[in-house]
């Protein structure tokens, strides 16, 4: 969906909303962040050990099931909480030996400097700018039910399903930027680099997920439990992770952007791009940490450096100040959030027109 | 060999196992939840006693545990001290003897408070006995100089007489010829002062009042130490006072070989003048460059001016890609015009201006 801008005036007084919500937030950050994400680093030790220790023992089948559980929820907690914040400068201000985005390495096929670039750059930059947000379907799906079509967008949703089940070698793969190698838009040295980087990243996790740790459970004479143990961990991983993002900004109803929308953009439309551009989904505390607060994707990416033990304190003031200045402001359920991007995904898999251009698709 | 190649199998396997660059690192969280007195990747040390003299120099005892190393006098550590989440670093001389460490286990760090600093005003109010901070290795090559029995002139300025305090009393009976001059003003006088007399029985100390007998001048080098010409010469105080020192010295025709120097400049008080356009002088560590700039452009713009690629992202403070790390200086963030502090950090340089000299780790 296209959208028309506030005017100029209602703009800059959003701007300075925000701005101050902003500033009156960072006055709060400090002890309490810093224990909270010690805390969650802490559990996810806590868990992946627990749960590499079960599996090691897992010819005793509850211990397998348990294992792969904890594992897998220590994985989540890695990637979602902890990855993605710290590596978002979330927790620089700690001066922190581990908890730096300089330093920090995630389990996840997606390489560390890859990542940076691809995610807190060009997606939390240029959100939902249609040719400039490579994450707008990820270089692979078709999104846009009225954009040019291809035969092979018939495969949309089974193309999703794939991309969700090995969502990390995905966004791994994906942080290649390879549609740009093909049209020359990237330079040589940073394309090699960034292979080089996945190739190192993904041969490291395969050697330790699936080559390592089995090996280790030959001596307990459970190597094919801690294989399929990892193996499913990591599934359920992935399934949940691509789950959470496409929540995030592709439910229907979102707002996309061209890129004359956004030449000279001031903050204040930088901020609305943000807001229309992206949506929330409610739940528990549980429910917020296990998607790393990305369930709270407007606020996150109204200030995407703030820490995430913040982000459910400011949800009823900024939708507050969305009120009062007449800008939409996106929320629901995850359960209808995920379905509606399953209807969407599909929806687009056939042409805009019909597959004879005579029939006009009825639109919602 | 054998060394590099455990060390590297070592590093290989904790990035495989664990994603962090070793595998203290990954377990380093659950160390610091559940026992907070210690930690895997640095030594930590006990407050035994906290003493405040003249309501500005606090003299912290501290007991290393057993990660820590030991020092030579006139070494400098680096304290660690969490405050309201944030871990904050500061350098200070050790003031004690090397005595006491061998046989109590005890290191006295001396600190001068900054008025407005970040650190030392936390470290009068936010420390207690029996807490622990963060404490490096001992660090440093202001220590006495290996020429055996050659006769030494040191010369302090304010807080700079704390490396001298632990090598003059861990310095053997029978030791060298020594002559202090301990300068200080009557709105800060000479601290230690007991400490310091003790010692006179072994040493010649002077201490001067430079408000009534005016600073260090050639005068008072051949009132106080005639055969000066002889001696190893070793200055610690203020940097304005370093440099003056030094200048006195070798217009008397003394070599710059024979002087050693440590310096110290009030790091955390920054002073930078806004809305003027100024030059400072910016050093890259890592690429041994130093250069004037304006404070006109982001550190951003100025590091490419000179040819160099930093890495960047968004250009408006957004994307963290940029940050580099600051090991000293203020900077002004261009978003919301606020001044950081002059002490280590990592800083966005797409988005700051200098506002006092630099040295960036870049």
């Amino acid at each position: 969906m296209n959208t028309k801008l506030p005017d100029a005036l209602t703009l800059k007084a959003f701007e300075e909303d925000l701005d101050a919500l902003k500033a009156s937030t960072l006055q709060k950050v400090g002890a309490e962040d810093a224990r909270y994400i010690k805390r969650i680093v802490a559990i996810q030790r806590a868990l992946e050990a627990a749960g590499r220790l079960c599996l090691q023992f897992s010819f005793f089948f509850p211990l397998w099931i348990i294992g792969t559980l904890l594992l897998a929820v220590s994985k989540i907690l890695d990637n979602m909480e902890i990855g993605h914040n710290v590596m978002h400068g979330q927790y620089d201000w700690m001066n922190h030996p581990v908890l730096h985005s300089s330093r920090f390495e995630w389990d996840n096929a997606c390489a560390g400097p890859n990542w940076k670039k691809t995610h807190n750059y060009e997606h939390h930059t240029y959100t939902n700018i249609i040719g400039k947000d490579r994450d707008y379907g990820y270089d692979a799906l078709r999104m846009d039910k009225d954009g040019p079509w291809h035969p092979a967008d018939l495969i949309n949703l089974p193309k999703f399903l794939v991309i969700s089940a090995i969502f990390q070698w995905s966004v791994g793969f994906y942080g290649l930027e390879s549609s740009r190698a093909k049209d020359g838009t990237i330079d040589h040295g940073s394309r090699k680099r960034a292979v080089s980087a996945f190739l190192q990243k993904g041969g490291r996790l395969i050697l330790k997920d699936y080559i390592f740790f089995p090996i280790l459970g030959l001596l307990t004479g459970s190597a094919l439990g801690v294989l399929t143990g990892n193996l499913i961990a990591n599934l359920l991983r992935n399934l949940w992770a691509s789950a959470v993002i496409f929540c995030g900004h592709f439910p229907e109803g979102v707002h996309t952007f061209s890129e004359e929308d956004c030449e000279n953009e001031s903050r204040g439309q930088w901020y609305y791009r943000q807001i229309a551009g992206s949506c929330n989904f409610s739940g528990g505390h549980f429910l917020h940490v296990m998607s790393g607060h990305l369930s709270t994707q407007v606020e996150h990416h109204l200030f995407p450096d703030l820490p995430s033990s913040r982000y459910e304190e400011i949800i009823p003031q900024v939708q507050a100040i969305c009120k009062k200045h007449g800008i939409p402001y996106h929320t629901a359920s995850f359960a209808g959030q995920y379905f509606s991007v399953i209807r969407k995904i599909f929806r687009a898999s056939f042409p805009p027109n019909g597959f004879f251009g005579s029939r006009k698709v009825a639109t919602t | 060999m054998s060394a590099t190649f455990q060390e590297r199998l070592r590093s290989f396997l904790s990035q495989t196992l664990f994603n962090t660059p070793s595998t203290r690192a990954y377990f380093e969280p659950l160390a610091e939840s559940w026992m907070p007195s210690y930690s895997l990747l640095s030594p930590k040390a006990r407050i035994i006693q906290m003493d405040i003299e003249r309501d500005d120099i606090l003299h912290l005892y501290l007991s290393p545990n057993f990660m820590w190393r030991g020092f030579v006098p006139g070494q400098y550590v680096e304290l660690g001290v969490e405050i309201n989440g944030s871990v904050k670093k500061r350098i200070f001389s050790i003031s004690s003897s090397i005595h006491q460490y061998k046989t109590e286990g005890l290191i006295r760090l001396s600190i001068q408070k900054q008025k407005d600093g970040q650190v030392t005003p936390f470290l009068f109010e936010g420390l207690k006995a029996g807490s622990h901070v963060q404490l490096g290795r001992a660090a440093g090559q202001f220590i006495l100089p290996d020429t055996e029995k050659q006769p030494i002139l040191m010369i302090a300025g304010g807080a700079g007489i704390t490396p001298f305090l632990s090598m003059l009393s861990s310095a053997p009976q029978d030791s060298r010829e020594i002559t202090l001059l301990y300068y200080a003003n009557a709105a800060h006088p000479h601290i230690l002062r007991k400490e310091l007399e003790s010692l006179s029985d072994k040493f010649q100390v002077r201490m001067i009042y430079s408000d009534r007998e005016g600073r260090f001048n050639a005068e008072h080098l051949h009132r106080f130490c005639p055969d000066f010409a002889e001696r190893n010469i070793l200055i610690c105080g203020p940097s304005e006072m370093e440099a003056a020192a030094r200048a006195t010295l070798l217009a008397q025709g003394l070599s710059d070989t024979a002087i050693y120097s440590e310096s110290f400049s009030a790091v955390e008080s920054p002073s930078p003048s806004i809305g003027l356009v100024e030059e400072f002088r910016i050093s890259l560590s890592r690429s041994y460059q130093e250069f004037k700039a304006a404070n006109n452009k982001s550190i951003l713009e100025i590091l490419e001016s000179k040819g160099l690629n930093p890495r960047f992202g968004c250009r408006m403070g957004i994307c963290n890609e940029c940050s580099c790390k600051k090991i000293s200086g203020t900077v002004m963030n261009r978003r919301d015009n606020t001044l950081s502090h002059a002490g280590e950090e990592f800083i966005r340089i797409c988005s700051a201006i200098p506002a006092g000299d630099l040295v960036l780790e870049f």
